[in-house]
This record gives C-alpha cells, sequence and structure tokens, in this order.
C-alpha cells in the first residue's frame, strides 16, 4: 500500500466527497474511509482538509448534516447529499471528465 | 443556494455558535475515536491505537481554525476577542479611561450640541412651502442708507399691479383683539393680511376660505380664524363658518366697538409667522409667533410718506432675485419720476430666510468654529494619551508578536481599543449635547429664533455617531501605526524614537498644549469677570423692595368705558384687593419697573433757564397710585406724600408732583427741593399751564434695567391720567404667587370684562432683565470648562508622553547620582514651564481681548487684577497636579531595568 499522499486540490475533494455522499449518507469518518477505500488505497485524505471541506459544502447548501447513531449507537454527525448538491456532482463530474480528457489528448500526443 | 439564502444560514450560524462550536468538538473527538477503534480492530492496543488515532488526525486547534474560517465567522471571533481584551485593559486603567472618555465627551457633545442648534435654526428649511422664494420687500433711501421696514399702501397697490416678477404679493400687519364672552377676555396676536397672504404663504383654509379683493376694501368684519383659537372659543367645530366672535377693542379703527365678526374661514393646524411681531406687546406676552387669526387689510392708496405696510411676495419659478430688484429698481425710478417728492426710496429685496435667520447666524458660525476647535483639541489630546499607552505597552506588543499576531492584528487591537472608547465618547457626548440643547433653549428663547427646531432626533444622533467614528478611528490611527510597525526589535533598539512622530513631532505637541492653556486661561478669565459682573448686577438695589411684590396688567376694554371712568375701576379694584387677606398693600402705575414704557418729557425748571438745545432737561413722568410707594416699598425721603387736599384741577393738569432723587440732584443740587416749582412742556408753548410744585421726594429707582443709572423720575396723582392699560403691584405678606388666582377673581368681579394678564412676582421680571446676562456668562463659563479640562488632560498627556520618551535618559542620570527628588523635579519643571507659557500667552490675549469685553461687564473692570491673579493661580496649580502623575511615575524608574532596556 502506498503511503504517497497525493495533494489534492480544494475543488476536486469538494467533487469527491459529493460523489462518496451520493450512495447513501454518511459521517465524517466514514466519508474519509469510503474515499480511501473507493480509490483503492491511492487517496487519504486529511483530516484537516476534510472537516473544512465538510462545513464549506454544508455553507453552500450541496450537503445537509444532522446527527444520528452511529453503528457503535454513539451519537455522530451525518451528512447527506441536497437536490442542489446532486445536480453540482454531475456538473463537476463533467468539467472533470473534460479535463481530464484533454489532458490526457496532450500526454497522448508525441 | 442563491446569496440570501447563504446570508440566513451564516446568520443563524453565527446566534447559535456556542452550540455548533460544541458540536464541532464532538464531531472531531467522534473521529478519532472511531479511527482508534478502527487500528484496534487492526490489533493494536488500546493506547496505542488512541494515540496512533490522535497523531494521524494532526494537530486539533487547527483544524477547528480551519472549520471556523470555513463557516465564515472567524474574523467576527477576533472581533469579538478584541473587544473583550480592550475592555478589561481599560478597567485595568481607569484614570487613563476616564480621561480619554471624558475629552472625547466633550468635544463631541459640544458639537453636537452646536449642530443641532444649526440644523434646527440654519439648515432646516423654513416651514412654508417654497419657502426659498419668499422675500420681504423693504424701502431703502439709497443716499442714506436707511431701511424701512415696511412700504407704503400706494407703493403696494403699484406694484401689486405692474411687477411681473412675483407670482403672489401680500400686505401684513400685526394686530391684538381683545375679546370678550367666553370664559374670561383674552387677548390674541393675529395678522392683518391683504388676500394673497393664504397664497403666498401656502395657507389652505378649510373648512371655509381665505379672503377675496374685494374684502380689502369694503371694511366687512369677517375673520379667519386659527387653530387654537377655533379650538378654545368653538371646540374646532367643523360648522363654524358663520358664526360669529365678538371683539372688543381693535386698534386703527376709530369708533368704539364692541364689534361682531363673523367666521369665514379656519385653518386647522398652528401657523407660526416667523417674521418678528416687532409691537412692545409681543414681547410682554411672550414670545410665540403663532398666529390665532387672520383679518382683512385695507390699503390707502393716499399717504406716500408713510410705510406702514410690511409685504412679502413670493418669486416666480424662473425669476432670479436679481431679475426681480432689477425689475424693482425700474419701477421704483418710474415712481420717482411720476411722485418727485418720494424720489429718493428705492425698493429692496430680502429673502425671508435671511430676515428669520440672518441676525444670529453669525453668532452661530462663531459658535461652531469655536465648538469645531474644542473637538479638534480633545482629538489631538486623546491622541497623545493613546500614544503614551502604545509606547508603555510595548513589552506586550512584543510578545503578541512572538506567539504569532500577525502585524495587521495588532493594529486592529489597537484600532479597536480606540474606538471603543469613541464609543464611549459618543454616549456621553450625547448626554451632554441632551443637557446642553435644553440649557440653550430654556436660557435664550427670545435670542434664538426658531428655538421650537432644536430637538435631539436621529440626525443629530447619527452626526454624533459619524463623527465619534472619524474621532476613534483618527485618534486611532497614530498608536496602530505605531505599533504595526513592520520589525518592532529594530525599532526598539533605536532608542524608541522612530517609534514617535520624533522632535519636531514633540515640538507640535508641546506648542499645542501651551495654546491649550493659553485659551483656557483666556476663558476663565473672561468666565470669572463675567460671573462677578453678574453677581454684582444682581446685588443692586433696585430701589423697591422685590420681595413679595406681585405685578400684573390690567386692561380695561376701551369701548366699554369712557376714560374717565377707569379712576373709578381703578380705585375699586385697590380697594377690593386691599381687603384681601395677605395683602399689605396695593399700588396702581403706567409701567413696570425694569421693564419698560416711559414717557420722555421736556421740562422747565423755574428759575432755571437752559443755554444750549442739547441741555434741555428731561425727565419721565410716571402716574401713580397714592399707596404706591407703599406698595412698591419705595422710602420716602423728605416731604410728603400726595393727598386728597391736593384737587385735582382739570384733567391733565396737577399742581404737585413728587420727585425722585435724581431729579432732586439733578436740578437742585445744593438746596432742599421741597416747594420749588418746574413746568412740563418745551419753553415756548408753556406759558398758559401753571407751574407744578414738588411736595415730596422719593428714592430712585431702577426702572429701565439694573446696569443703567437712574433717571429723574416724576409721578404724578393716578387721577389725573385715568389710563385703560396700567400696571398693579401687590405687596403681599408671603409667597406673592400663590395669591394670582385669587386676585384675577377679585377684579373681574369688578369688571368682567377687564383683561387681566402677566401676572408675575416681581423677582421673575427682574430674573428675565437679567436672561442674556446670565445666558452669556454661562456659554462663556461652559467653554471656560470644557477649555480647562482639555488644557489639563493635554498638558497630563504630553509630560506623560516626553517621559517615556526620555526613558533611557532617567535611567542614565539616576545611574550618575541624580536622586528621585531630582528627577521628580526634572519632570515638574517642564510640566510647569508648559503651563507656565500658555499662562503668560493667555494673560496677554486677556489683557487685550479685554476692551471687547468691557461693555458686556457691570462694576468690573476688564483688568481687574484679583481675577487675573486667581486663574493664574488655578491654572499654575493645575499645571502642576497634571505633570504630577507622569513625575512621580518618572521618579520611580528603576535605573538598572532602564539601562538594560536597549
Amino acid at each position: 500500500m502506498t503511503k504517497d499522499k497525493v495533494d489534492l486540490l480544494q475543488g476536486t475533494l469538494d467533487m469527491l466527497i459529493l460523489k462518496a455522499l451520493a450512495l447513501e449518507p454518511m459521517h465524517g469518518f466514514g466519508v474519509s474511509v469510503r474515499i480511501r477505500q473507493m480509490s483503492r488505497e491511492v487517496l487519504r485524505v486529511e483530516q484537516g482538509s476534510l472537516y473544512p471541506a465538510l462545513y464549506r459544502l454544508e455553507q453552500q447548501g450541496w450537503i445537509r448534516s444532522e446527527w444520528g447513531v452511529s453503528e457503535n449507537n454513539r451519537r455522530a454527525k451525518f451528512y447527506t447529499l441536497t437536490a442542489a448538491g446532486r445536480k453540482q456532482l454531475q456538473q463537476e463530474t463533467e468539467n472533470w471528465e473534460r479535463l481530464s480528457g484533454a489532458i490526457n489528448l496532450i500526454l497522448g500526443a508525441t | 443556494m442563491n446569496a440570501l439564502q447563504q446570508m440566513t444560514v451564516w446568520l443563524r450560524s453565527l446566534l447559535s455558535r456556542r452550540r455548533l462550536e460544541r458540536e464541532m468538538h464532538e464531531e472531531l473527538r467522534r473521529h478519532v475515536e472511531m479511527q482508534a477503534e478502527h487500528y484496534v480492530r487492526e490489533g493494536m492496543s488500546r493506547e496505542e491505537a488512541r494515540r496512533a488515532a490522535l497523531r494521524g488526525f494532526g494537530g486539533v486547534a487547527q483544524v477547528e481554525e480551519a472549520c471556523r474560517e470555513a463557516r465564515g465567522w472567524a474574523w467576527i471571533e477576533s472581533l469579538w476577542q478584541d473587544l473583550r481584551y480592550a475592555v478589561r485593559s481599560f478597567r485595568h486603567s481607569p484614570v487613563f479611561t476616564l480621561t480619554a472618555v471624558v475629552c472625547l465627551g466633550l468635544g463631541i457633545g459640544a458639537t453636537t450640541a452646536i449642530f443641532t442648534v444649526v440644523k434646527g435654526v440654519l439648515l432646516a428649511p423654513l416651514p412654508y412651502p417654497n419657502a426659498d422664494r419668499l422675500v420681504l420687500l423693504r424701502s431703502i433711501n439709497p443716499a442714506t442708507d436707511e431701511v424701512h421696514r415696511g412700504i407704503s399702501g400706494s407703493e403696494f397697490l403699484d406694484l401689486e399691479e405692474t411687477a411681473q416678477s412675483f407670482g403672489g404679493m401680500a400686505a401684513y400687519s400685526s394686530a391684538h383683539l381683545d375679546l370678550t364672552g367666553g370664559t374670561r377676555t383674552e387677548r390674541v396676536r393675529g395678522l392683518q393680511v391683504t388676500e394673497g397672504f393664504f397664497d403666498v404663504l401656502g395657507i389652505q383654509p378649510s373648512p371655509g376660505r381665505g379672503f377675496t379683493r374685494i374684502e380689502r376694501t369694503t371694511r366687512e368684519r369677517v375673520i379667519v380664524l386659527g387653530r387654537r383659537l377655533w379650538q378654545r372659543r368653538f371646540a374646532a367645530d367643523p360648522n363654524v363658518i358663520g358664526r360669529t366672535l365678538d371683539v372688543h377693542t381693535w386698534r386703527s379703527l376709530p369708533d368704539v366697538g364692541p364689534w361682531r365678526y363673523s367666521v369665514i374661514g379656519t385653518v386647522s393646524s398652528d401657523f407660526r409667522f416667523l417674521p418678528v411681531f416687532e409691537e412692545l406687546e409681543s414681547r410682554t406676552l411672550g414670545v410665540d409667533d403663532t398666529v390665532d387669526f387672520w383679518l382683512p387689510l385695507a390699503v390707502d392708496q393716499d399717504l406716500r410718506d408713510w410705510r406702514p405696510l410690511a409685504a412679502i411676495a413670493r418669486l416666480k419659478p424662473d425669476v432670479s432675485m436679481q431679475q426681480a430688484q432689477a425689475e424693482l429698481d425700474t419701477i421704483a425710478a418710474r415712481l420717482a419720476e411720476a411722485h418727485p417728492e418720494s424720489r429718493q426710496w428705492r425698493f429692496c429685496l430680502v429673502p425671508l430666510y435671511d430676515e428669520v435667520v440672518g441676525p444670529i447666524r453669525p453668532a452661530l458660525l462663531v459658535l461652531g468654529g469655536a465648538v469645531g476647535c474644542l473637538m479638534l483639541l480633545a482629538g489631538v489630546n486623546v491622541a497623545t494619551l493613546l500614544l503614551v499607552r502604545a509606547v508603555a505597552r510595548r513589552k506586550e506588543l512584543t510578545v503578541r508578536a512572538a506567539v504569532g499576531a500577525g502585524v495587521g492584528r495588532l493594529a486592529r487591537q489597537l484600532m479597536t481599543e480606540s474606538l471603543v472608547l469613541a464609543a464611549l465618547g459618543c454616549g456621553v457626548g450625547v448626554l451632554l449635547a441632551l443637557w446642553g440643547v435644553q440649557g440653550l433653549d430654556a436660557l435664550a428663547p427670545e435670542q434664538l429664533p426658531r428655538h421650537e427646531n432644536l430637538h435631539v432626533d436621529l440626525p443629530v444622533l447619527g452626526f454624533a455617531a459619524g463623527l465619534s467614528l472619524l474621532a476613534g478611528l483618527l485618534v486611532g490611527t497614530l498608536p496602530a501605526w505605531v505599533a504595526g510597525k513592520p520589525d518592532l526589535n529594530e525599532s526598539l533598539k533605536s532608542q524608541g524614537r522612530s517609534l514617535t512622530p520624533g522632535s519636531s513631532g514633540r515640538r507640535a505637541l508641546s506648542w499645542l498644549v501651551v495654546s491649550e492653556v493659553a485659551l483656557a486661561t483666556v476663558l476663565l478669565i473672561g468666565a470669572g469677570l463675567l460671573i462677578q459682573s453678574f453677581a454684582r448686577l444682581r446685588r443692586v438695589a433696585p430701589g423697591f423692595d422685590a420681595q413679595n411684590l406681585l405685578t400684573m396688567t390690567v386692561s380695561l376694554p376701551e369701548a366699554k368705558y369712557a376714560w374717565k371712568q377707569n379712576t373709578v375701576f381703578c380705585n375699586q379694584v385697590i380697594e377690593r384687593l386691599e381687603s384681601l387677606p395677605g395683602v399689605v398693600a396695593v399700588g396702581a402705575v403706567r409701567g413696570l419697573p425694569l421693564d419698560e414704557t416711559r414717557i420722555d418729557v421736556w421740562i422747565t425748571v423755574e428759575g432755571r433757564p437752559f443755554v444750549r438745545e442739547a441741555d434741555r432737561p428731561v425727565a419721565r413722568i410716571r402716574v401713580v397710585s397714592p399707596d404706591y410707594f407703599r406698595a412698591m416699598g419705595i422710602p420716602l425721603l423728605r416731604g410728603r406724600r400726595f393727598e386728597p387736599r391736593d384737587g385735582i384741577g382739570e384733567i391733565g393738569y396737577t399742581r404737585v408732583a413728587l420727585i425722585n432723587k435724581a431729579m432732586a440732584r439733578r436740578f437742585w443740587p445744593e438746596e432742599d427741593a421741597i416747594g420749588k416749582r418746574f413746568k412740563v412742556g418745551a419753553d415756548e408753548i408753556v406759558d398758559n399751564i401753571p407751574w407744578i410744585e414738588v411736595i415730596g421726594v422719593v428714592g430712585n429707582v431702577r426702572y429701565t434695567g439694573l446696569d443703567q443709572a437712574p433717571q429723574p423720575d416724576i409721578y404724578y396723582p393716578e387721577p389725573l391720567f385715568p389710563q385703560a392699560r396700567i400696571s398693579l403691584v401687590l405687596r403681599t405678606q408671603t409667597n406673592a404667587g400663590s395669591l394670582a388666582g385669587v386676585v384675577r377673581r377679585e377684579i373681574l368681579a369688578v369688571e368682567r370684562d377687564a383683561l387681566v394678564t402677566d401676572i408675575k412676582t416681581v423677582e421673575e421680571v427682574v430674573a428675565t432683565s437679567l436672561a442674556d446676562r446670565r445666558f452669556t456668562m454661562l456659554l462663556v463659563s461652559s467653554f471656560a470648562a470644557v477649555a480647562l479640562a482639555l488644557a489639563v488632560t493635554g498638558n497630563y498627556g504630553v509630560v506623560a508622553y516626553s517621559v517615556s520618551q526620555r526613558y533611557q535618559e532617567i535611567g542614565v542620570r539616576r545611574a550618575l547620582g541624580a536622586t528621585r527628588a531630582d528627577v521628580l523635579k526634572l519632570v515638574l519643571r517642564r510640566g510647569l514651564m508648559l503651563s507656565g507659557t500658555g499662562v503668560l500667552l493667555g494673560l496677554v490675549a486677556a489683557l487685550a481681548l479685554g476692551r471687547a469685553l468691557q461693555s458686556q461687564l457691570y462694576g468690573v473692570s476688564a483688568m481687574h487684577p484679583p481675577t487675573f491673579a486667581a486663574v493664574v493661580l488655578v491654572q499654575l496649580a493645575v499645571g502642576f497636579f497634571a505633570s504630577y502623575n507622569p513625575a512621580r511615575r518618572a521618579a520611580k524608574i528603576d535605573p538598572l531595568q532602564a539601562l538594560r532596556y536597549e
């Protein structure tokens, strides 16, 4: 398992968080686990970036939070994707694909 | 989410900050726990797992800070912190805080008070529609620069017809009516106007109407009521049109009433006509420009040289003042040709605003300037104090910088502190302004036109807040700049000199204090002189006993009584009043002391012809009832009082009179005046008039003012000149004012339609006559007090500042052998030098300005040495105390610490 930390741009991190929450509501710890899992252990999100990002996303209205009970019967804050957030996710995904496609083209050219 | 929704969320999160903080803690803690459990599941021990989790998490504080910033209210948090810190540090130095707040409060308060006055009097538009288009028409003789208040009837008619510049024109003149019926006879004030008046001033009588042109000439008895009168007499009956009002006297009518007037309209709101009524009566009836009624004004065509009509006009919207004046000049030239006898007169236009506000404007501007200077001085004082404080907090600031506070943060902290001071100063200032405006209103109602407009309202508060903000920002700039210096270490090393404005700045500060002290000195001397002058004036014996003396004016309806009967009325009233319990004596006179009207006459003294016209003897006549002198408490110095045997000759001629000491001394200085004779009238026509014999001499009474020397007075026995309007004086045993109601009842019992007005105690009359002086005295004293406070704080600030500058130098001196006492003396000397120079300059200025003040002073010279000496001592003492604290602290400087401070 590589321990390289990949520096994620803020916008990219936001997109990944939204994606992680697209499937089901989750608490912060769960989001970081999910992102690690989904990226096959490549991407580890630092808590120093994760929580501020979560708060920012909530401020902007793309995710919503509420207190619930975690799997260990403990209180935890769960985040859910809102309708606006879903739309934002779709838009960002499209942008990313366009951007990465372009870069791939350049890198693939001789 | 749009901007508004975001803002709401932000606001809501702001308000529930504490709860959100707690939740954030809990959330992050939960994360660490879950991570730890994850490690435990992977096989670590509990302890290891927790440590690994914490490590992996990173710095909790930083994460929390980042979260807070993401939330968007980090800056509010730090602002709140700044505020709390500022308040705490102020609590630790109460003297400094109090001084700074008081300084700012005085400056802001004075400025706000004067602003209130300026706003209400100068800036507020006159309460008439299109008030800036309203002009008054005056007559002016360009050759002699004589200005007449009015124009003649024919001139008015000419202008009405031919002048094109005006959208409307009207003539007006003030009028009084005595209204009988109702609960009592009352005198009301109003205007006689031509029909254009309502239009020009934008009054709409409703219900009813104004006048028409016809009513000018038909002398029909119609009247338009003002709101107050309508309320009082008709209970605001909407069907008042056609109802009538009984009017008992009216000035310019030749015949005798009563008249019945029918109401043709009313005005539903109070209308104030601001060009001041110049009638004598208006002064005694109180300063109230509300119009109670309107009557039609007849305009006389005939006399061109008599100019009784005041005229007001509204300029057409597209006509300027110059154009209108030019047109008037043309018309005047044409009239001059047609009527050469009045050719030297022209018309001139005076904007209504200038007329109402003009006299007071220069004084207000001077006050505004003075107060602005005070504000400036107060601001500089506080800046100095803050600078001293900033320099003293060097250590604290360096520590904060070392721990990680950015330079901007420190500067913000200091600026916050000065803004907090400014806010406190604003509060104090607003209170002072409220109090000051109330004082101004109470003390100077006559000098201040439109004083009903003085309110401390929202715009004024806004001004105060804005001024405080500005003051806080400006005043805080200096210390904030000092703190924000990029390299504190470096600047501290260079002997603290670069922390400060430098030696030229220091000199500027010194001169500032010197000028503050000089200003305070001048003002204190002025105040001292005025106070003494006022006190002396109050102690002047008026010549009668002013205690327990009640006065009032009684008028009889002219129409009802043939004037001969007035004496009967007078005697009846006096009898009735004298029989009241508590009344010692009653007298009647035309003309009250200290109040005004007099009849000046030329007299011819038997055996003393005069040489030059200018020496022709003059005296004043007062017509009194027999008991007048006893009631007033005027002593009889020689001879006897009037007795019944002093028979009345034909009405208008008396054979005996009483005179006062001044007259006796003037005309018969070496001899006994009793038995001497004189005649009233100019030499040439008095031959047929019998001589008047002096039968007694009474003491002098200062009738025209406490500060005027007594003039020759002649007293006639009352029955000779029955008056329609007399003043009664009652001496009572105790509290004069309490008998007012009873006395009025008794008078009305004798004559139902009598008009009793102006019931006052003589003490009130005396106080009113001194009102102007009292006002000046209080105004100057207030300024003096403020200037003194500023001088003290300025002195303190600058001395403290110079001590902080010379910190090391003092250490060196001590190390070289100077004692604490030496240091104390050193600092004190500096402080006293500042005060001393200021006092000296102030003395010179006071001597120079003394002449200007002399006219205001009574019985005190403008160079009164004891006052000067007292002020000098006070200033020096005050300067001493101001410097004492910094001097003491300087003496306590530990030389080792000072030297080590490199």
